[in-house]
């Protein structure tokens, strides 16, 4: 049994990757999306490219799977590469998968369904599988060694990339931040959003948003938590102003401890919290602000 | 230019786990129904791309007779025409097959739907319909505009966006973006909508299931939220302060 990965050049990623192929079979093979002709971790054989968009990957990647079980993915490269290559190789297709039970002779994959509010479970009834993992779902593999990798071969360039704009990160970044606090609808305008700011640089932690606040333009779209933002796993997340939708709470699962901070006691967000403070939050916040300053 | 919009209709995705009921594997039938949250984006850049270099939308749905009703909503909104399907499997791949069809027939240049339906939430179908076409698939796109009959493409990446060039025919899953925010329909299109095609046409794929479904369960997740007294706010922050220390996160 044979698995292929393709995953970007994250250790996290790719990590979360090999975790899953070793959970199915003992031979890995693997496709990075690198400018670095050695990969991380041991495979069996090893591709490099620095081609990242899926619809220019898709026919290299095909020919690789030809002959693999399993081809296992996550993120983007899941979404665009994994459905054509089960569609060509009459594969069976598990998306946005956040956990894989093997059961004697067959696989059962877990993905949530209705923004998280029910959980599916599924089996595949054909020997290949194509499956894209939800990001942050399971323990990265430590990667141990590096493996040399040959040159993937592009054949046909279908979509052309013409720019890369990163935004200036600011601090940590939202998926790694052990302390992260979110704003929402509630906060009102993009102003709010420096005084969450202060209380999160006191954690020395990240600035998070729902998509009612990204969808205003208040904060930038990479600050979005939630199923189709980042999906984060802090320590602590203090929730300001968010109501709780469970696009919302999907991309929160994974936090340790939850404080709300809402004006509505009924916001379903306080269902998810451990504490919960039914106030004003420009009152509340710039009080614990100065009260956890003092503290440092 | 036809541009085709793939837009499903769904129950309510805003009711809260509280409210949230199911009737076997699916969603009980008791919720308004509405647009799938990011195919009512993708419906609107569909009318912005129409508006501003011309051209036709036409909404395409599997679903049942009765979504028509919920559809007019884009059509309100400023879309030309809809085409209903009518079919009840949930396997994307029967609902891609059917879709593509359709594109086929009337070779729309350009194929849009949100990135991942609000229900079942897989976002396959419209990779699967690009794959039925042997058509180039774009993801999470939240920007479009048109030079000299080539795409310049907004794609949302983590952290940053990529600029691309793209010729048509091609199929884009659509993201949210502050550009994007579906419109109110105005009083004067809903009066249109309601004289605008709609086409209802019956589905004749076989199920050919590639995944088993076992079960569709309500997690049992029980968060004892402690609400702390907050008549007196700096009384509330110091009772937080002493429950973080207690939890070790000061």
């Amino acid at each position: 049994m044979k698995a292929l990965i393709i995953s970007s050049d994250n250790p996290k990623r790719l990590g979360e990757l090999k975790t899953v192929a070793a959970g199915l079979c003992n031979d890995h093979e693997v496709i990075v999306i690198t400018d670095k002709n050695s990969v991380q971790g041991l495979w069996n054989k090893a591709w490099a490219t620095t081609e990242s968009l899926g619809a220019n990957l898709t026919d290299s990647v095909l020919k690789l799977a030809n002959d693999a079980d399993y081809i296992i993915s996550s993120g983007d490269i899941g979404l665009s590469v994994l459905p054509e290559i089960a569609f060509k190789l009459s594969a069976s297709l598990a998306t946005e998968v956040t956990n894989i039970q093997k059961e004697n002779d067959h696989i059962v994959f877990t993905h949530p369904v209705y923004g998280g509010k029910a959980i599916a479970k599924y089996e595949s009834n054909k020997k290949k599988v194509c499956i894209s993992l939800r990001e942050n779902y399971f323990n990265p593999d430590p990667l141990d060694g590096q493996t040399e990798a040959e040159k993937l071969m592009i054949s046909e360039k279908k979509i052309e990339l013409l720019e890369t704009s990163m935004e200036e990160a600011e601090g940590i970044s939202l998926e790694d931040a052990p302390v992260i606090v979110s704003g929402g609808r509630g906060i009102g305008g993009a102003e709010g959003f420096d005084s969450l700011s202060k209380l999160a640089k006191l954690f020395e932690g990240a600035i998070g948003a729902s998509r009612a606040a990204v969808d205003a333009g208040w904060v930038p779209n990479s600050l979005q938590v939630g199923q189709t933002g980042t999906i984060v796993a802090p320590d602590l997340y203090v929730a300001v102003g968010i109501s709780g939708a469970s696009q919302h709470l999907a991309g929160i699962t994974n936090a340790k401890i939850v404080v709300a901070v809402n004006k509505d006691e009924e916001a379903p967000i306080f269902k998810r919290a451990r504490y919960g403070i039914v106030a004003d939050w420009k009152k509340f916040i710039p009080a614990l602000t100065e009260k956890i300053s003092r503290l440092k | 230019m036809k541009i085709a919009v793939l837009a499903k209709v769904v129950s309510d995705y805003e009711i809260p786990s509280s409210d949230f009921e199911l009737e076997g594997n699916r969603i009980k039938d008791r919720y308004n129904k509405m647009i799938g949250l990011y195919d009512e984006h993708a419906v609107e850049l569909a009318i912005q791309v129409a508006e501003k270099f011309g051209a036709q939308v036409e909404i395409i749905s599997y679903g049942s007779k009765s979504d028509v009703a919920v559809l007019r909503k884009a059509l309100a909104m400023g879309a030309n025409s809809l085409t209903m399907i009518e079919g009840d499997d949930d396997d994307p791949a029967v609902i891609a097959s059917e879709c593509a069809k359709i594109i086929k027939e009337k070779q729309h240049d350009l194929i849009l739907a949100g990135r991942q339906s609000s229900d079942l939430e897989r976002g396959v179908v419209p990779a699967l319909v690009a794959s039925m076409l042997s058509l180039p698939y774009v993801p999470i796109v939240k920007q479009i505009s048109i030079n000299e009959n080539e795409l310049i493409l907004t794609k949302q990446i983590k952290g940053g966006i990529l600029k691309l060039k793209a010729a048509t025919p091609v199929v884009l899953s659509i993201t949210d973006d502050p550009t994007n925010v579906p419109r109110i329909p105005a009083v004067r299109g809903i009066l249109q909508a309601k004289r605008k095609p709609v086409n209802i046409l019956t589905a004749d794929s076989s199920n050919d299931s590639v995944m088993k479904e076992i079960s569709v369960e309500i997690p049992n997740l029980e968060y004892q939220c402690e609400i702390l007294p907050s008549d007196d706010i700096h009384e509330a922050a110091d009772l937080l302060i002493n429950n973080l220390k207690k939890e070790h996160l000061l």
